[in-house]
């Protein structure tokens, strides 16, 4: 009996391990292959719009940019006003005006920021 | 007016209250189908499951109801002539089980609802997930030794896993007879997590140790969560193909979730078919614990084992979890906090939360949930395989 149970543990634990450690090595080269993938894709993405503006004619590459930042720009004024407008209440409707904006960097990472609001709903 | 007499007579000597209970047991398990329905609604403790239990227990035991009649079912194989002629209700939900129908499908909703990402970004989590399994296999032979069969003490072992479905699904196909007192270990050990483990975790690690900050997961893409759920049924399949109703499912659940072309039947394996199947198993489950059964010799004795064992298959499973993680942590030079490994039971997502929990007690600011929800899918998938490997070496 104890021979056949033992048989049954070391099997058992033999295979669980060797199952995940083959999916766990599986993933791994999931990160590799599907990073490598995404680095060219980035690395064409970039070359295209390089090419693009060589195409365009358009000699300064800030010029672009800076243009496509202020139609940003605008969405975003917009979009902090109402959201300003919304977080203070109706009472200041007509006096907000949002003359300018600056973008803070991330305190802390996105799981950081998960796990905390998951701590503050369990509390 | 004699026949109007006569037939309140008979209804009267027909009911619960003249036939009386057949056995003392059934007040006792009434009793305990009560404190059940109390820690499931006032303790709030698993109540999805319990109470469905609970009121199946409750409902088994009264007297001449004729929903639910164990013996058709007591021998390997099930008389389908018998069980059309004579079931009652809860017989023919009790198929579900018997026929190992349901757990796949709750595992089907649960993969739609489950997120492998923390998995992908972190391989090295499957190998928290497989070390906290040990405590399954560890606890069968303490089992043996206690004087289980093998096929039983399989199916007790099998609680420490932490995984209610699979833990059904392996007493169903290994010993029916346990099932209910296993179900009920099982769940009820899933709601204790909370208690159960953060003494262990923390016995087993130093300050420091629970004090390491973990490093953010990389981002996961979308391709690389949809390939995820073929590549592991295509993999571990192959390996266990005694896995394949669980494994199978539980990774069909979750391409549909992924794939974001099919909604409609994500929300529904997600909500409706997981509730409709929730409330079968559970009612069905708790219907199996009928005094007659325990009035049998030596199956208090087996129940009361299952409790202790149960316990310590569940801690075993939950220490092996920490010390593997504590080896991580001297391989990765101090990046690995222990404490995900105790998330490796699978119990998703309490144990999780435990090891969030205690982290956060040792370091505010550590935020290990993420981190835990890695070790704790492949949990989910470590104790598939175990019941796959269990159930093709014992049956």
């Amino acid at each position: 009996m104890e021979t056949s149970s033992l048989n049954v543990l070391l099997v058992g634990i033999t295979i669980v391990f060797f199952a995940l450690i083959l999916l766990s090595f599986t993933l791994y080269l999931f990160g590799k292959i599907f990073g490598r993938r995404k680095n060219r894709k980035n690395n064409d993405e970039t070359e295209k719009s390089s090419d693009q503006i060589t195409i365009e004619g358009v000699p300064d590459k800030k010029i672009i940019g800076s243009s496509i930042e202020n139609i940003n720009d605008a969405e975003l004024v917009a979009v902090l006003t109402s959201a300003v407008q919304t977080y203070m209440g109706r009472e200041i409707k007509n006096s907000l005006k949002v003359k300018s904006f600056r973008r803070v960097d991330k305190a802390s990472p996105v799981w950081n920021t998960t796990g905390k609001i998951e701590q503050i709903s369990i509390r | 007016m004699s026949n109007f007499f006569n037939s309140i007579s008979n209804l009267l000597s027909s009911s619960g209250f003249a036939g009386g209970f057949d056995y003392w047991l059934n007040y006792v398990l009434m009793l305990i189908a009560f404190l059940l329905l109390y820690f499931g609604i006032v303790k709030k403790c698993e109540p999805l499951l319990l109470i469905p239990i609970a009121f199946g227990m409750f409902l088994a035991n009264l007297p001449n109801t004729d929903l639910m009649h164990p013996e058709l079912f007591s021998g390997d194989h099930v008389n389908i002539q018998q069980l059309v002629n004579e079931g009652g209700l809860l017989d023919f939900l009790y198929l579900g089980v018997k026929l190992g129908i349901y757990p796949p499908l709750i595992f089907l909703g649960i993969g739609a609802m489950t997120d492998f990402g923390p998995l992908i970004a972190n391989p090295k989590s499957l190998l928290l997930g497989a070390a906290a399994q040990t405590g399954i296999f560890a606890t069968f032979i303490g089992a043996r030794l206690i004087g289980y069969t093998a096929k039983e003490a399989g199916a007790v072992a099998i609680i420490g896993g932490a995984d209610g479905p699979t833990a059904i699904y392996t007493a169903a196909i290994l010993a029916p007879t346990l099932l209910g007192a296993i179900a009920i270990a099982a769940y009820s050990y899933m709601a204790l997590v909370p208690f159960i483990q953060p003494p262990i975790m923390k016995a087993l690690t130093t300050k420091k140790e629970r004090e390491v900050p973990m490093k953010q997961l990389r981002p996961v893409s979308k391709l690389e969560k949809v390939v995820f759920p073929v590549v592991v049924t295509l993999l571990v399949v192959l390996l266990i193909p005694k896995s394949a109703p669980l494994v199978g499912m539980l990774m069909f659940g979750n391409l549909l979730k992924e794939s974001g072309v099919v909604n409609r039947l994500t929300k529904t394996v997600q909500n409706e078919l997981m509730n409709i199947i929730t409330i079968f198993l559970g009612i069905t489950v708790g219907a199996t614990m009928s005094a007659e059964k325990l009035t049998q010799p030596g199956y208090g004795f087996q129940v009361v084992g299952i409790v202790l064992l149960g316990l310590v298959s569940f801690s075993i499973g939950t220490a092996f979890g920490v010390l593997f993680g504590k080896i991580l942590y001297k391989l990765t030079g101090g990046k690995v906090n222990p404490l995900i490994g105790s998330a490796g039971v699978s119990a998703v997502p309490m144990a999780a939360r435990v090891s969030q929990k205690v982290g956060a007690e040792a370091n505010p600011r550590n935020y290990l949930l993420m981190h835990a929800m890695g070790p704790n899918v492949a949990g989910v998938i470590g104790s598939a395989i175990a019941a796959g490997i269990l159930i093709s070496m014992l049956q």
